[in-house]
């Protein structure tokens, strides 16, 4: 048989977007074993609520991960409004989310782009971070930045988009609409895609469940869990939300919730558009958190469930503020899929979990 | 569906039970994560189930040992290895684990050193807090005034005030010192050396009894 | 005096297939530039970054993988030699083949897990063609009456007549040795691939550099064969043959910017596949009527 090679994948690796160590035993081309470690990127973000007050600390927030930035400081900015009893005008609520959901569309732009990189195609690669360009020049035009917005503040949002911004936003997802149709399509009717994907990586519902998964991880794998279905927010106006779900469970499911996705998160953006009310943008914030008052949180991320948790002493500054990333959650159902799959599957597999290791380490 | 959250105390010895039952009524697991408090370390952890997020707060001692739950949720592994890292918090039993080598670290339980601001402010809510409860027992304040004054203020203003203070009190004594000089200098020398002698025997009686009174 | 012929032709091509494959290496960039939506780089880029790693400090693991690349780029000039000189077709087969074998070597001295990841992925590419590219020096014996070169010029009509299936499998292991999507498994020239540069993971500098010149030149030497098939007597048929050569290239590019990597299992069992049925009822045709 075999001889057993280790494989030592990562940190520093071409096809990995975050550093992340994978020792991995291969036996001919067939992973039989894989010990991860992470760890690379640990910045103890955490602890600079005691030299930064709740206001400041949204910037740290947001720098926790380029690609879910919009999503921390939104997820920060709601749990200090519960710890305090702050409530948001509904303009800002709205606009909130709208943010969010155009963040969620570059963000899974950029991952269906890397995810055809991974399997060596590299032509889809460039088309999918060309689409995502226009979002990204949506946010430049609506908030001054196009990665890190820093637009949401405790109490609302920092700048309002007015009706002529907005009706060019919803013109420039019509053209993206279109050209992402035709790319959809061939992600996912194109026989060398569905090759290297299909069978990959299967986890079943019950070990999804088990395994704590969350997002569109989890809901390839048919858990039906998605917090935007609580209604919480400007998401309490939608006519109807119904996650995107799969079963088959593997690396094909997760490819095409993602793609779902961005059209259910355009046609978010359309509705909340029209529904827009008028009225202020943010509300001022006095005051300190009372000492011992605790409150939780949880948000949407793109790739997942994500909780957070702050604690007030009383004073500006925060006692503890947590973020729980959905990488986190999904780490376990990452080291089960590894198992015995091929070496050329491992990166599919790493990347269909939407690693976000910065996010993990904070 | 709608969403509720809730904060309930937990007990360290009830942790384990309680985490095999929620996971047989069909609760999922969220997280879990630590607090540094004065007495010790709170662990939250969280469960939902339907819109209902449950979060159950285990207070525990720094050198507790804390069973582990990723023999019942495989995806606590990683939470726990990050408590045993930046908290320092002894758990038994991680499904996988790294033994402090998670996050490689140049300080051990980073998350329970307490920086001078973050002590500072502790010490001026714990003091607000003990005002406020004074005032409304409706007992004045026994503090010193003073001291009262520089614990409200930031911690850098408050050492600033204290070395002005210091440097005034210094200041005096160094006046009054060269006050005396002046007056020596004019008396006649046996006298001067008699005075200077009272002066030292008397400064010491003030150091010995300074010292016998702490 | 054949063999000073093969020599001249040898050094002839050392000198002119790096020009040509320079030229065609960088037309692919261009066109796979556009196929993509962007602008590409210059014509000659492909000859700047050459240059560049022939200035690259030497910093190889070991000694002898220079050699090994260096015995590789000799016989790939070899094999081209013989060939554009009319002579065996057989020989030169062979040749190229054992130039491939010391690409792997060089790849298996260094003993670095991606590069031997890479030299195991690369032996299975050689297992993958050889069987059609030995069916190829068959089909046009068969079809020419003589395994040289030469013999081409002479006949009446090209030998695409009498072995168009086998010209069609040649056009289907094309892929492969060309390294092109689906079947750059080896070696990708993206570099997102998770065995990273695969077998050419542990060579930099000069060495990368004499490896990429030597694959400018094996192209120029398959696109080569590609062009034999539409040869005859006529002197006009050589340009027939440059535009059917260009043509095959340009194919390449398009089906490598449109096709997913595919792993080994499949490769294997397509190139065998296609070999059997195509080169093996070609042959079967061509000696039964």
């Amino acid at each position: 048989m075999g001889k057993a090679t280790i494989i030592p994948f990562g940190p520093q690796h071409p096809v990995l977007p975050e550093p992340l160590h994978l020792d991995l035993v291969v036996e001919d081309e067939t992973v039989i074993d894989c010990i991860p470690q992470i760890g690379f990127v640990h910045r103890g973000l955490e602890k600079l609520v005691e030299t930064r007050d709740y206001n400041q600390f949204i910037y740290i927030a947001e720098r926790i991960c380029g690609i879910c930035a919009m999503g921390h400081s939104l997820g920060y900015a709601e749990t200090v409004e519960e710890l305090m009893g702050v409530e948001v005008p509904k303009r800002a609520e709205y606009l909130r989310v709208i943010w969010h959901e155009l963040s969620r569309i570059h963000s899974h732009l950029l991952w269906l782009g890397l995810a055809a990189d991974a399997f060596g195609f590299e032509s889809m690669f460039m088309h999918c971070w060309r689409l995502r360009e226009r979002i990204l020049d949506i946010f430049e035009k609506t908030t001054g930045g196009r990665v890190i917005l820093s637009v949401v503040k405790v109490g609302g949002v920092a700048r309002d988009i007015d009706g002529a911004m907005m009706q060019g936003i919803l013109a420039t997802l019509d053209g993206i609409r279109s050209d992402y149709s035709a790319l959809m399509k061939t992600l996912l009717t194109d026989t060398s895609i569905k090759n290297r994907t299909v069978g990959v990586g299967t986890i079943g519902y019950d070990e999804a469940v088990a395994l704590s998964m969350v997002g569109p991880f989890a809901r390839a794998s048919a858990v039906n869990y998605d917090v935007r279905s609580f209604g919480r927010g400007a998401y309490g106006d939608l006519a109807d939300f119904q996650p995107i779900l799969d079963n088959q469970g593997d690396c094909y499911a997760r490819v095409k919730v993602r793609c779902l996705e961005v059209l259910q998160s355009i046609d978010i953006i359309r509705e909340l558009a029209a529904k827009m009310p008028a009225g202020d943008i943010a509300v001022a914030v006095k005051g300190s958190p009372a000492a011992g008052a605790q409150a939780s949180n949880v948000l949407e991320q793109p790739r997942g469930e994500c909780y957070y948790y702050a604690r007030g002493n009383g004073t500006k500054h925060l006692d503890r503020m947590r973020m729980r990333t959905p990488t986190s959650q999904n780490l376990a159902g990452m080291a089960t899929a590894l198992k015995g799959c091929d070496l050329a599957d491992v990166n599919m597999i790493i990347l269909t979990i939407d690693p976000c290791i910065s996010c993990t380490e904070r | 569906m709608g969403f509720e959250q809730d904060f309930e105390p937990l007990a360290l010895d009830e942790l384990h039970g309680f985490a095999e039952s929620r996971r047989a009524e069909g609760w999922r697991y969220v997280q879990t994560l630590a607090v540094l408090t004065d007495e010790g370390i709170d662990l939250v952890y969280s469960f939902m189930k339907g819109g209902h997020l449950a979060n159950h707060v285990v207070p525990i001692a720094r050198d507790a040992e804390v069973p582990s739950i990723s023999d019942v949720f495989l995806a606590a592994f990683v939470f726990e290895n990050e408590i045993h890292d930046l908290f320092g918090v002894a758990i038994k039993g991680i499904a996988i684990d790294f033994e402090g080598n998670f996050y490689q670290l140049a300080n051990e339980a980073p998350m329970t050193i307490l920086s001078p601001e973050q002590a500072a402010a502790r010490e001026k809510a714990k003091k607000a807090a003990a005002v406020k409860a004074a005032k409304e027992q409706g007992v004045a304040p026994e503090a010193d005034d003073m001291e009262a004054k520089l614990a409200a203020m930031d911690p850098k203003k408050a050492a600033k005030v204290r070395a002005a203070m210091e440097a005034k009190a210094k200041k005096e004594a160094a006046a009054k010192e060269a006050e005396i000089e002046g007056k020596l200098k004019d008396m006649d020398s046996e006298k001067a050396a008699k005075v200077r002698a009272a002066m030292e025997a008397k400064a010491k009686k003030a150091a010995s009894r300074a010292e016998g009174g702490e | 005096m054949g063999i000073l012929i093969a020599l001249l032709g040898t050094v002839a091509f050392a000198v002119l297939a790096p020009v040509v494959g320079c030229l065609l290496a960088g037309v692919d960039r261009i066109v796979s530039a556009r196929m993509q939506g962007r602008v590409g780089p210059p014509l000659l880029q492909p000859y700047y970054d050459v240059r560049k790693l022939f200035g690259k400090e030497r910093a190889a693991v070991n000694g002898v993988e220079h050699a090994y690349v260096v015995c590789a780029w000799l016989f790939a000039c070899v094999a081209g030699g013989i060939f554009f000189t009319g002579g065996n077709l057989l020989l030169c087969v062979f040749v190229i083949t054992l130039s491939s074998l010391f690409f792997i070597m060089a790849a298996y001295s260094t003993r670095s897990p991606y590069a031997e990841v890479g030299a195991a992925r690369e032996t299975l590419q050689v297992m993958a063609y050889e069987p059609m590219v030995l069916l190829l020096a068959v089909g046009f014996y068969m079809a020419a009456g003589s395994f040289d070169v030469g013999a081409a010029l002479s006949l009446d009509a090209p030998v695409i007549g009498a072995t168009l299936l086998v010209f069609l499998g040649v056009l289907f292991i094309l892929t492969i040795k060309l390294r092109k999507s689906p079947f750059d498994l080896s070696m990708s020239h993206h570099a997102h691939q998770e065995i990273v540069r695969g077998i050419t993971t542990e060579m930099s500098g000069p060495t990368l550099g004499l490896v990429e010149v030597m694959h400018w030149c094996e192209n120029v030497l398959f696109l080569g064969w590609i062009g034999l098939f539409f040869v005859w007597g006529n002197p006009a048929s050589l340009a027939l043959a440059v535009v059917v050569a260009l043509a095959a290239y340009f194919l390449e590019i398009a089906i490598d910017n449109n096709f997913a990597r595919v792993k080994w299992q499949f490769m294997l069992k397509s190139a065998w596949a296609v070999a059997l049925v195509a080169g093996g009822v070609n042959i079967a045709l061509l000696a039964f009527l």
